[in-house]
Formats: C-alpha cells, structure tokens, sequence
C-alpha cells in the first residue's frame, strides 16, 4: 500500500507570539515543529505500512525550516518525501496549499491513500484535506478515530460532537485526515534518525509541478482579540436576578 | 521562544535537522517516560528501576552513541551524545551518570581497548539496556590520585586474583559486569568482572544527599578469580583510564547545561506567576538580576560544550578543553541550582520542584570525573607547562 502523509510545520504554541504590522508573526521568538494532529497521521501511516507492506511518502509545502519535521517523519520510519519550498505558495491560502499538495501527490504515482491531520494547530482550518479530497476526485472522511482496511475497502470510525462515533466504509483510494488520539506516535530513536539522515527529500517549486494557483480568499489583517473586561454580577433573590437578566438582555445587549 | 527551550544565543540555529529532532525526540521521551518517576525515587532513595528503563533508553539509542553500529549501537556523533547528556541530566543527574558511565566509562574502553570477542559479548548488549555496566575506578583511600591504586591483580595460571574495594560507584549493585582497574606487577590494568562471580560482592550505598535516584555503592573483592579472556589487553597504564574519563567530562558539561537550564526555567516560570507587594516577582529588579545572570551563565555554557563538541567530532580536541568545560559548566549548574531556589523561597526547598534536587546532586557531580580542583590543575599545567599535582 503506498500512503501520502501530508505534514505541516507549525509554531510551538507555547512560544511568544509577536505579530508585525498586522500582516505576520514575528519568527525570531518562534520554535516550530510537527503539527500534532500530522503526527498522527504519519504513525497511523507507518502501522498500515508495518501491516500490509508498501511506503509512505511525506509532502510538505514550508520553507526551508519545515524540513526538520519532514526529517522527523522519516526518523520515525517514513520512506522518502517532497518538500515545495516556494514563497508564492507559502504566502497562498489552503487553497492553494490544496492545489500544490494534488499536483505534488500525483507525481507520485499510484497512491492508495492520502492521510492529512483534521487541522492544523496554527491557522485550524480544517479544510485542506477536503479541498484536496475534492481536487483529486477522491472520497474523503474527516475526524478518523479509527481505520480498517480490507484489500480496498476502509472501514472508519468519525469522530463526532460529544463523542458519538459513526462508522463509514469507504473504498481506497481516499483522503482521510486523521483525528488525535487515533494512535499514540512513536519517538523517533537515534538509530532512526541516522537511517533518516539518507533518505531522498525532492525540493520543488510549484512551477516544477506545472501549478500555480490563485488564492481564493483574501488575507486582511491579523490581531490579537482585546479583552474588554466587562461582566456584571447581578444582586438580589433569584426572580428579581432574572426578571433584571432578562431586561438587560432586551434592552442593553439586545440580544433577545 | 518558549519558556522551556532557553537558546538566547540560537545555538541551536548551528544543529543539523537530525540534531534538532534528536533533541526534541529525547526531551518527550523523558518527559513522558521518566521525568515522573524521579521524584520519589529521590525522595525514598530507591533508585529508578534501570530494569525496566535502560531498555526503553537503549531503544531510543541514547546508550553508546557515539560506538560504531558494527556492534549494535547507533554509530552517532559527539555532539548527538551531547544533546542527550543535556536532555537526560535536565531531568535528573543520576540518569546521565547512567548514561555516561554505560557510554563513556564501561564501553568506550570495551571498545578501544577490548579484544573482538569482548566487544561483540558486551556492546550489543549494554547498548541495548539489556545488559548494565559499572566502572570501578574510585577506592576508598584513592580518589583524584589515581596511581595511588590499592586493588591488585595477582596472576595464577589462567586467572588472575583481585583483592580490594571500590567505592561510589554508579550501578554498583544492580550491574551484569564491571570494567575494574588493578594495580599487577607491570603497572594498571583493566579487568571485567562479571557478576557472580566468587569474590565478587556488590552493595548498594545508603543515606546518601545526592545522586538520591540513582544506584550508588560498593564493589568488593576477595580473592576473585577473573579468567584470562576478561582482561582488556590493551587498557594498560594511567592514560588507559584517563581516555575514559575524558569521555565521561564531555558527557557531563552538556549535561551541567541540561541541569542548569531546568533550574533557571523553573525559576522563570515561578518568578513571572508569583505575586509579592501586587506584582509578579519578575518584575522586581533583584529578581531580574538573578534571572539575567543564570541566563548569561547558562548562555557561555552552551556555547563552549556546544563548541567542545564540534571539536571532539573533527578530532581536534584537546584534554584541558575538555576540563573547562566540565570545570566551568558544572561551576554554572552549581550556581543556578542555588539561584533558582533563592527566588523560589520557601518553595524552593520542596522537592516538588527540580531546583533542590538538582543542587544536591551537582554536589557529586562537581566532584566525580576530576574534581573542580584536579581540572584547574589540568588547565593550569597545560598553560604554564608546570605539574602543580603532589610534590
């Protein structure tokens, strides 16, 4: 089975964010790393491959910094991986992103299943995947809490609101993007990581992949929410407490 | 950056993406793992149960790092052995001093100085974590003057007969085999000495005020037959074991950085939550003080084992290299330790947080592998090229 991972670098969320005229993050106060939920996915990759034989293959769009994790997937036992490392991709939107990840996909040749994380933990907005599913003309299910396969036949478990799982089957090949918690990563070991030292990373522009495409939205400005401080406790017995919620409900908030 | 990754300098930015991931892999690994069980290990001096973690540490690669993958281990480099002093002794002293003794005491000289069977009996194993070794070098009555030597080796036919102690010795009761040093009629000479063997005892060192997670304690020899095969032919002589230990004090000033950094990042963190006359503590200038200089400290510490690195992988370094930076970065994590729990307070004495902890076992540390003392004398005779060691 060959399996795509598409993995994303993100900042580690516990650094200092600092944002530059209203458009960018400041990178200097930044340490960046795997995206989690990408994480997953390499490892439920890595235990298909470990089951049914095969390679998994690692895609990435980031400049040059994101192929430190790209180097971490293939310490933990992935096989060779594409890195676009091109300023007009990273300055497009998941669209974009999308439209690269499809191209650089099909270069491959002969992919049975893409895995994606369900977001990632910087921009989260869990459309990637989809858009990919859709641009390759594949069937997709995003949240997988679990995976079955059965020669082409998958068999998903999707995650829902509160808990409540459905299970869907499906047939490879498919785009799923992959929920925490479906597995537990492995580390990647010392011994891994001077196997990964070897391992063929094909840098491309999205002009090597015949792609250039549009942004569909349009990025306006970054800022951080200012916290206004205002709560009111309301005094006296409980009906006279509501009677007063419920006026202040209508007439100030005019919310109701 | 974030509060747990101090690199004021981007050291960092000079590691290769395998070394960063390295550094990252083993920081979870500990975190997860092991950083839980110290605790208590320290507080109730029952050492961490190396059964059961050596082999997750031997799985992970952080055994014998730098030793070829001919004999099973990951065949990395100096500065790869760093990174994972730094990140071991970050979460407690006790398990670099597993790290290195079993890396730098027991099988750098298997390797080097060994014969072909040793080496493929012993360094698959120990590299593994299956197998636990322990070097007796230390002796009751001879510490920094190593020629002073009382254990001895006498030949008899196929075996020779150790007699004598050793004493401080990291692993002591739980080690499979020990790389023991004896005194023979043509000067010292390496030996391995397997358990169970008759004559052989090892104990277990109570009521210590450091190195409390850790197995430390006592070889003892009575007339203890050693076969001929289990001498290390050619770990003959001082400078047989001095090869060793410079191992050892390179493994040991990343990990003075690992210990250091805990401490100051802990001391952070309480200072930017602690609130004292309406303000968080950090924002007092006697505190900030305390802070920058940990951090200038801690800075020059990175930078000169981050460098001894580099030079131990070109082949270029040199022994008092090695001495100053042992010498300076333990000196750093020694003053850190107390900072961090000068601004800590009363809460700083608790052993639920590291600063303590780490202060108590810096103790050993700045006198294990060449005393603070002996590494100026090493400075000071390379410099001036005049011996000031005994009289």
């Amino acid at each position: 089975m060959k399996i795509a991972v598409c993995l994303k670098q993100v900042p580690d969320m516990e650094s200092k964010f600092k944002i530059v005229d209203g458009k960018k993050i400041d990178e200097s106060q930044i340490a960046f790393k795997i995206n989690d939920f990408d994480n997953y996915a390499v490892e439920a990759a890595l235990q298909l491959k470990e089951k049914l034989g095969g390679e998994v293959v690692i895609v990435t769009c980031g400049p040059d910094r994101a192929s430190k994790d790209i180097r971490q997937a293939f310490a933990m036992g992935a096989d060779w991986g594409i890195h676009v490392n091109d300023p007009a991709v990273e300055s497009g939107d998941n669209f974009v992103v999308a439209s690269v990840l499809q191209k650089a996909i099909e270069t491959i040749g002969g992919v049975d299943l893409v895995l994606t994380g369900v977001q990632a933990e910087d921009d989260q907005a869990a459309v990637t995947g989809v858009m990919l599913a859709d641009l390759m003309g594949l069937p997709h299910c995003t949240n997988v809490k679990k995976l079955e396969i059965n020669g082409n036949n998958l068999t998903v478990n999707r995650e829902l609101e509160g808990g409540f799982n459905e299970v869907i089957e499906m047939s490879a090949p498919a785009v799923l993007s992959i929920q925490s918690g479906i597995n537990e990563p492995r580390y990647p070991t010392l011994p891994g990581i001077m196997k990964a030292k070897k391992k063929r990373l094909d840098v491309k522009k999205g002009a090597d992949l015949g792609v250039s495409p549009k942004s569909k939205t349009d990025f306006i400005k970054m800022f951080f929410p200012v916290s206004e401080h205002k709560a009111e406790i309301i005094q006296g017995d409980p009906a006279t407490a509501a009677a007063k919620l419920i006026e202040k409900l209508k007439t100030e908030a005019k919310v109701i | 950056m974030p509060v747990n990754d101090t690199d004021y300098y981007k050291i960092y930015d000079q590691f290769t993406n395998e070394e960063r991931v390295l550094k990252e892999s083993v920081r979870r690994f500990l975190d997860k793992e092991i950083r839980p069980l110290v605790l208590e290990a320290f507080h109730t001096e029952e050492p961490l149960d190396m059964r059961k973690i050596a082999p997750k540490m031997g799985r992970m690669g952080l055994i014998g790092a730098d030793l070829p993958q001919k004999y099973g281990c990951p065949g990395a480099s100096y500065v790869d052995l760093g990174i994972i002093c730094q990140e071991v002794e970050r979460v407690d002293s006790s398990l670099r001093s597993y790290v290195e003794v079993q890396s730098g005491l027991v099988m750098t000289p298997l390797y080097k100085f060994g014969t072909e069977e040793q080496k493929k009996k012993w360094l698959p194993a120990l590299a593994s974590g299956e197998a636990i070794g322990c070097f007796g070098l230390t002796e009751p009555n001879c510490g920094s003057d190593v020629s002073s030597l009382e254990t001895v080796a006498k030949k008899d036919g196929k075996h020779w007969i150790l007699n004598g102690t050793k004493q401080w010795i990291s692993e002591a009761s739980l080690a499979d085999m020990a790389v023991v040093w004896a005194k023979t009629d043509h000067g010292i000479q390496g030996f391995i000495v397997e358990r169970g063997q008759e004559g052989f005892t090892q104990s277990f060192q109570k009521h210590k005020g450091s190195m409390r997670a850790g197995d430390v304690g006592e070889l003892a020899f009575v007339d203890c037959r050693v076969p001929e095969e289990n001498v290390l032919p050619e770990a003959t002589g001082i400078k047989a074991t001095f090869a060793c230990l410079n191992h050892a004090r390179y493994g040991i000033s990343w990990g003075a950085v690992g210990a250091a950094i805990d401490c100051y990042e802990t001391a952070l963190r309480y200072s930017l939550e602690r609130v004292q006359f309406g303000a968080p503590i950090a924002s007092y200038q006697l505190v900030q003080d305390k802070l920058v200089t940990m951090l200038i400290e801690i800075t020059k510490a990175q930078l000169l084992a981050y460098r001894l690195g580099r030079l131990m992988d070109e082949g270029k370094a040199m022994h008092g290299q090695i001495s100053m930076a042992k010498k300076n970065n333990i000196k750093i994590a020694r003053m850190c330790a107390r900072t961090a729990r000068e601004l800590m307070g009363a809460n700083g004495i608790s052993l639920d947080s590291s600063p303590m902890r780490h202060m108590a076992n810096i103790e050993s540390v700045y006198t294990y592998q060449g005393t603070d003392h002996i590494h100026t004398l090493i400075l000071g005779m390379d410099i001036t090229g005049i011996s000031a060691f005994g009289r």
